[in-house]
């Protein structure tokens, strides 16, 4: 009976045992995990390496300029600490100032140099130091703050919308300068002869530009730019994006499609999407060429203004060659009776 | 008798101990989870979704520049994902948000063929973040309706057209061995980020418009999964209201998301990264509603990975051809010539490189030697030369009116010369000027910045270029 009162207590034990002892660490971060109030350990048989302040935050910059700092760290265990490797991202340069080997008590030096270039907004960047120190093989340093442009651009790009044929839309931009306090707008130029911008009011350094998309009747997307010369030394030049479209009585996406070079044999498909921007206009047919390319109405939204979803397949059966097709959209539309959508690709 | 009875108890304790060992070992690996990428061929004893979660591309659609080894790319991504899909097929593919970088007639192509690439891809959702929203309500419109991934915002409202094809959530079933799961997968943006005074949407604050939605979904699905286009600070704080969500899905502004990863009680609160150099991974796997109690679901720790896009991944021949496809685009709409060009500072023109030749022979027979001179040619070589974007730090003055404008027009004006680095030389050609053309070491960087030449050094590549004296 004494084998069973043994057993008991014994098979407790070795699970408890495989339970607590076998369990395996679940992070796969490193972690800068800073004791700050830890003394030195003098038990500890291994180097530990310790940064009093491994956060720094820059405040604000502006863009273009550098900002540098050094880190000091010290190896507060019982060994010789290594440093094996700085590492940071994208924007930022680091690396050791000191020896690489710290001995116990002895302290070190990183010095991180971050660079804000044309990035702009909150940044945080991180510099990895790893070491043998074997709680903390790797130790995360961050840098951060502001990247501040010296023009306060509101906003920051134009969006005409969707304008009909022949309409004509205004928009205004405000800008001024944090830095400059005589701050002067030189020079504006717009990137497309449809677009006009001009001063329409100045108060306390902060300028008004009216940008105006004239009357225009070609039918599509458009893009551009009004080009700034300023009296900042900061930022002299600054371009303001501008985008929108020109719509018809119908809006066609994508205006062509692009299959690419297509193993033969393969069925591919694309969509198209087709708006009304009127009511009562709606498609009458649809054609493609060439006749391995096909079409199906896959939804309609039925409203005042129409949707329709268009699928466009090429065919398994394509012949190789260049594709060079065409999607012909029959509408009862006097302005656009007939949209082209032109189909690229190469059957190999 | 006696000998047979305790040969029957040993027996007896010894399968008592191996069943107890068996499943006492189930229990500690469900409590303290399994070393990063150990789970995914392994049984788990509770059914288990892989969840695959990238974002914050910001127009980069592959590695910027040319130097080896660079990290991220769609085709490096589709790559990983064909090989997890290799192993098992129940992954769920979620984008954060911000595709483009920058607005403008490039950035839309780029943000099409980024769909396009994520639907080849089989993401099942695409968050909106603010610089989707930049790209302007109409074209997001459009795009969301001939995208095969679906767009959510669960706080983006009073959206002001119909063309835009927005859920607030999504719910996709994943059918496991075990069971068929629910996963309810939600996206915010962070208002902080979008200045809504000038678009037509209405953000609402993230923990107000999450409320009703979250009670919806409590009840409908096994697994809540929130897009959060925020920075991290604000997505922990939505983990903090609500522990009911599984995993987050943030970290605007994070470069490193290995180091981010954060939990909030049960909530995972994992970054992206940015630039679309990382791949998260995560395996959830639930206990819900077996016991009938309120318990919430991964008390087990998950495998978590990020892993860098780097040169272990093969570039996927379907994106690849997505990538030319995009090139052909830039070509085909002559985007380089639309190129907004200003007068070159201070009234001077670009003469070309010819033209130094004429006084600067040595100098000039020097820089042909170098990789300056053969710049273009390399950018030809990758199919890239209609790239704006590239173009720019592989030819003479490609902003400025006098510069560079096509290889047919403007030839001497072709690779990194020497107005690339001493600026237009119209005046030192007229007046043979002593103080022209000083360089430093900010001139180089101006193109060989950390994005494009992620292993400059000056003092180590100052020494492939710098030219000798022109003898007098």
């Amino acid at each position: 009976m004494k084998k069973p009162f043994l057993i008991t207590p014994l098979i407790v034990l070795l699970v408890v045992w495989h339970c607590f002892f076998s369990v395996k660490s679940l992070e796969a971060a490193a972690i800068s995990d800073n004791n700050k109030n830890a003394d030195i350990n003098t038990s500890i048989q291994h180097p530990t390496i310790f940064f009093n302040n491994p956060d720094f935050d820059f405040g604000q910059i502006y863009k273009d300029q550098k900002v540098e700092h050094i880190y000091t760290f010290e190896n507060r265990g019982k060994d010789t600490l290594k440093i094996k490797k700085v590492r940071t991202s994208c924007g930022c340069t680091a690396a050791i100032l000191t020896a690489d080997t710290i001995l116990p008590g002895e302290t070190g030096e990183i010095k991180a140099t971050f660079s804000s270039g044309s990035a702009s907004g909150n940044i945080k960047k991180s510099i990895t130091v790893s070491s043998n120190d074997p709680d903390t093989p790797k130790y995360r340093l961050t840098i951060f703050g502001e990247i501040i442009k010296d023009l306060i651009i509101k906003p920051e790009h134009i969006d005409f919308g969707s304008v009909s044929t022949g309409e004509k839309i205004s928009k205004t931009v405000s800008i001024k300068s944090q830095t400059e306090p005589d701050f002067k707008i030189k020079k504006i130029t717009p990137s497309k002869p449809f677009i006009d911008a001009k001063i329409v009011a100045v108060k306390n350094g902060e300028y008004i530009i009216e940008i105006t998309l004239n009357r225009n009747s070609v039918i599509g997307r458009l893009s551009g730019g009004i080009y700034l010369e300023t009296n900042s030394q900061i930022e002299s030049k600054v371009n303001i994006p501008f985008f929108g479209e020109i719509a018809g009585d119908i809006s066609t996406y994508p205006k062509k499609i692009y299959f690419g070079s297509v193993v033969k044999g393969k069925e591919l498909s694309q969509k198209i999407y087709v708006k009304a921007n009127k009511s009562n206009i709606e498609i009458l047919k649809i054609k493609t060429f060439p006749d391995y390319i096909s079409t199906r109405i896959i939804e309609k939204k039925e409203s005042e203004k129409p949707h329709y979803l268009i699928e466009v397949k090429l065919d398994s059966e394509a012949a190789i060659g260049n594709i060079g097709g065409v999607l012909e959209l029959h509408t009862n539309s006097e302005i656009q009776p007939v949209t082209l959508i032109r189909i690229i690709g190469e059957i190999e | 008798m006696t000998r047979i009875n305790s040969k029957i108890s040993v027996v007896k304790a010894f399968v008592f101990v191996s069943l107890l060992l068996i499943l006492s070992n189930q229990g500690c690996n469900s409590q303290s989870g399994k070393e990063p990428g150990d789970s995914l061929n392994k049984a788990s004893p509770s059914p288990t979704i892989h969840v695959v979660f990238t974002g914050e591309e910001n127009g980069y659609l592959e590695p910027c520049g040319c130097s080896e080894v660079q990290l991220g790319g769609f085709p490096k991504r589709h790559t990983l994902i064909n090989h997890l899909r290799g192993k098992d097929e129940n992954w769920i593919l979620l984008s954060l948000g911000d595709l483009p970088g920058k607005v403008g007639r490039q950035d839309e192509i780029k943000m099409e063929t980024a769909l396009d690439a994520l639907g080849r891809m089989g993401y099942v959702a695409h968050n909106i973040g603010e610089k989707d929203l930049n790209m302007g309500i109409d074209l997001l419109g459009y795009l969301s309706q001939i995208s095969n991934v679906d767009f959510v915002s669960s706080n983006i409202v009073d959206l002001d057209t119909s063309a835009f094809n927005i859920k607030p959530y999504i719910i996709k079933e994943i059918k496991t061995e075990e069971s068929i799961l629910k996963v309810g997968i939600l996206g915010i943006v962070s208002p902080e980020l979008i200045e809504s005074a000038y678009l037509d949407v209405t953000v609402v604050d993230p923990v107000l418009a999450l409320k009703p939605l979250l009670s919806d979904l409590y009840d409908k699905t096994d697994i809540l999964i929130l897009l959060s286009h925020a920075e991290m600070e604000e997505s922990i704080k939505i983990a903090e209201v609500y522990p009911e969500l599984d995993l987050i899905i943030s970290g605007h502004l994070v470069d490193r998301p290995d180091l981010y990863l954060k939990k909030v009680d049960n909530t995972y609160v994992i970054p992206v990264g940015e630039k679309g150099k990382y791949v998260g991974k995560i395996t959830l796997s639930t206990r819900r509603k077996e016991s009938g109690e309120d318990e919430h679901v991964n008390s087990s720790s998950p495998a978590i990975e990020t892993t860098p896009l780097d040169g272990k991944f093969e570039d996927s021949s379907e994106i690849t051809m997505l990538l030319e496809i995009y090139q052909e685009r830039l070509k085909d709409e002559e985007l380089l010539a639309q190129v907004f060009k200003s007068d070159p500072p201070s009234n001077l023109t670009y003469i070309g490189n010819d033209d130094c030749a004429a006084c600067h022979n040595k100098i000039f027979k020097h820089w042909e030697e170098t990789g300056h001179a053969s710049a273009y040619e390399t950018l030809v070589k990758a199919e890239h030369e209609y790239d704006p974007e590239c173009v720019e730090c592989h030819v003479i003055g490609l902003n400025y009116f006098t510069g560079f404008e096509t290889i047919e027009s403007t030839p001497a004006l072709k690779g990194v010369g020497c107005e690339s680095c001493h600026g237009p030389g119209s005046d030192h050609k007229e007046t043979l000027s002593k103080d022209y053309g000083k360089v430093g070491i900010e001139n180089c960087e101006i193109c060989h910045n950390d994005e494009h030449s992620p292993h400059f050094e000056f003092e180590e590549y100052w020494q492939k270029i710098k030219h000798p004296a022109e003898e007098k």
